[in-house]
């Protein structure tokens, strides 16, 4: 996860490893990521080696875009119920029935739970890929840029400034809980865990009440009703690259700037798009070609 | 549970897609008027409060455990609209920044995780808070149980509809119903402790506690 946001001290201030993905547009990147998976989602079970081949593609991006094997495997740990679920699949589907290692299972149901649990994986990796090589104000000025009501985005962003904030809470009431006496088995830990986390609420709240207070000193209260906060979406806007860029990518052709630059930049923008839009290409070859 | 990607057909992802956008947009116009000028930052906080929550985990034992959904919670605390609200962010920021939860199945879990618990949670907490101050937690760990039920009913009947044939959906159901059956106690018992603290140190926070509130 890459986790600067600019503006946030701290972690958020480290530079930033760039590779070959970091450059291309974020709207570019999460449509070819959505276009990528739809196609993986359209694989049926039945070709077994062209979710095989999707799979391979997936990884090649994560590599590409210098995710770490650490993350994938941590984030792979949450589709464990899935496992359970696709085992289920084996055992009860329906039809032909074949031995593996001496337990009877429904052939159909095999394959067909083995591809879910391929298209969850290859989703989790594919979507790990684009997280590496995007940073949390890029996501937001790629949803901006696909039109995503511009108050969602707002929040997305805020919420990830909070993220930080709101972890390091957590952390220190962790700590101070640990210092103070630890925690004496099972039950000790619920109600401890239960304990820290009302605790975070409130804190969380009376913290929201001091931004408030804050915001309201600097005279940003007049803030209409709730799908327009426009005053914070220029402070919370991507910090990487100057206004004027943005526009230029946003608006190719835009009229009042000299035309080799307008060119250049529709060029550029254009092998972006059509760069992010490989995999999915690529995977759609893999459904189509591969045998089934 | 969050839906991964490629479990879901793709008619019913776009469906319900198209059911989380409206949920959505309706919860956004009603939590609006009722914070005025907090509107900038009290979503954004819940839902990082929210995402950082799911992060504590509580041993079940074996070697297994697990953690605050917290969508009833929220639901308890700031009302339904606002948790609908701030669940979908927290499930937009899974599925992009964390790549927990799948992207073609964003809609899904939004309705999943945000709608119809917070709904449901809403409701039960309106049903049953009223009685007795004591009782309190325990009225919201019971809402935060049923609303943790009716998300997994709610996957079940994804799964029922736009999930693959192959396997009877009795089989799935009683799976996912297995499931849901014991993160729905540990998320009751969680937010009962959780509302315990909160009622102590700032009841002012519990909409359900003070029937009069501007």
């Amino acid at each position: 996860m890459s986790t600067d946001h600019g503006a946030v001290g701290g972690r958020g201030s480290q530079a930033r490893v760039r590779g070959p993905l970091t450059g291309l547009a974020p709207e570019a990147k999460l449509v070819g990521l959505v276009a990528f998976l739809v196609v993986v989602a359209v694989t049926p079970p039945s070709r077994p080696w062209s979710l095989v081949g999707q799979g391979l593609v997936a990884v090649g991006v994560a590599v590409a875009a210098l995710a770490t094997a650490r993350d994938i495997v941590r984030r792979l740990v949450v589709d464990l119920p899935l496992v359970v679920l696709a085992v289920t699949m084996a055992l009860a589907g329906d039809g032909p029935r074949i031995d593996v290692v001496g337990i009877s299972l429904s052939r159909a149901g095999l394959s067909v739970g083995l591809a879910l649990l391929a298209k969850a994986t290859i989703g989790v990796v594919a979507t790990s890929a684009v997280a590496a090589a995007t940073t949390v104000s890029e996501t937001v000025a790629g949803l901006r840029r696909l039109r995503l009501p511009s108050w969602i985005c707002d929040l997305v962003a805020l919420t990830a400034r909070q993220l930080q904030v709101v972890g390091d809470e957590i952390g220190r009431l962790r700590l101070a809980a640990a210092v103070r006496a630890g925690t004496r088995g099972r039950r000790g830990e619920w109600s401890a865990v239960g304990r820290a986390l009302g605790l975070l609420f409130v804190r969380s709240v009376e913290r929201n009440d001091r931004l408030q207070l804050a915001l309201a000193a600097r005279g940003g209260t007049s803030l209409a009703g709730f799908p327009a906060v426009s005053e914070v979406r220029s402070a919370v806007a991507s910090p990487t690259r100057p206004p004027h860029r943005r526009r230029a990518i946003a608006t190719p052709d835009a009229g009042h700037r000299s035309p080799s630059a307008a060119t250049t930049a529709a060029t550029s923008t254009a092998i972006g798009w059509i760069i992010a839009l490989v995999p999915a290409g690529a995977a759609l070859v893999l459904r189509m070609a591969v045998g089934s | 549970m969050h839906v991964p990607d490629g479990w879901i057909d793709l008619p019913t992802s776009v469906a319900a897609a198209a059911v989380a956008a409206t949920a959505v947009t309706i919860a956004a116009r009603r939590v609006g008027p009722r914070l005025a000028e907090k509107v900038t930052t009290t979503p954004a906080v819940i839902a990082a409060y929210l995402l950082v929550a799911g992060l504590l985990v509580v041993p079940l034992g074996l070697g297994t455990g697990a953690h605050l959904i917290g969508t009833g919670l929220a639901a308890v605390l700031v009302g339904p609209a606002l948790a609908i609200v701030c669940v979908a962010v927290v499930v937009i920021i899974q599925a992009l920044v964390l790549a927990d939860g799948g992207v073609t199945a964003l809609g899904l879990n939004v309705v999943n995780n945000g709608v119809v618990p917070a709904l449901v949670a809403g409701a039960a907490w309106k049903a049953l808070a009223g009685r007795s101050r004591r009782l309190l937690p325990a009225a919201a760990g019971l809402a935060a149980g049923l609303a943790t039920l009716a998300a997994g009913a709610a996957a079940a009947v994804e799964f029922a509809v736009g999930g693959t044939d192959v396997v009877p959906a009795q089989a799935v159901a009683t799976a996912l119903g297995a499931g849901h059956l014991v993160v729905a106690v540990v998320e009751g018992i969680l937010t009962g402790l959780i509302l315990r603290v909160v009622l102590r140190l700032r009841p002012d926070l519990v909409v359900g506690a003070q029937p009069v509130r501007a």
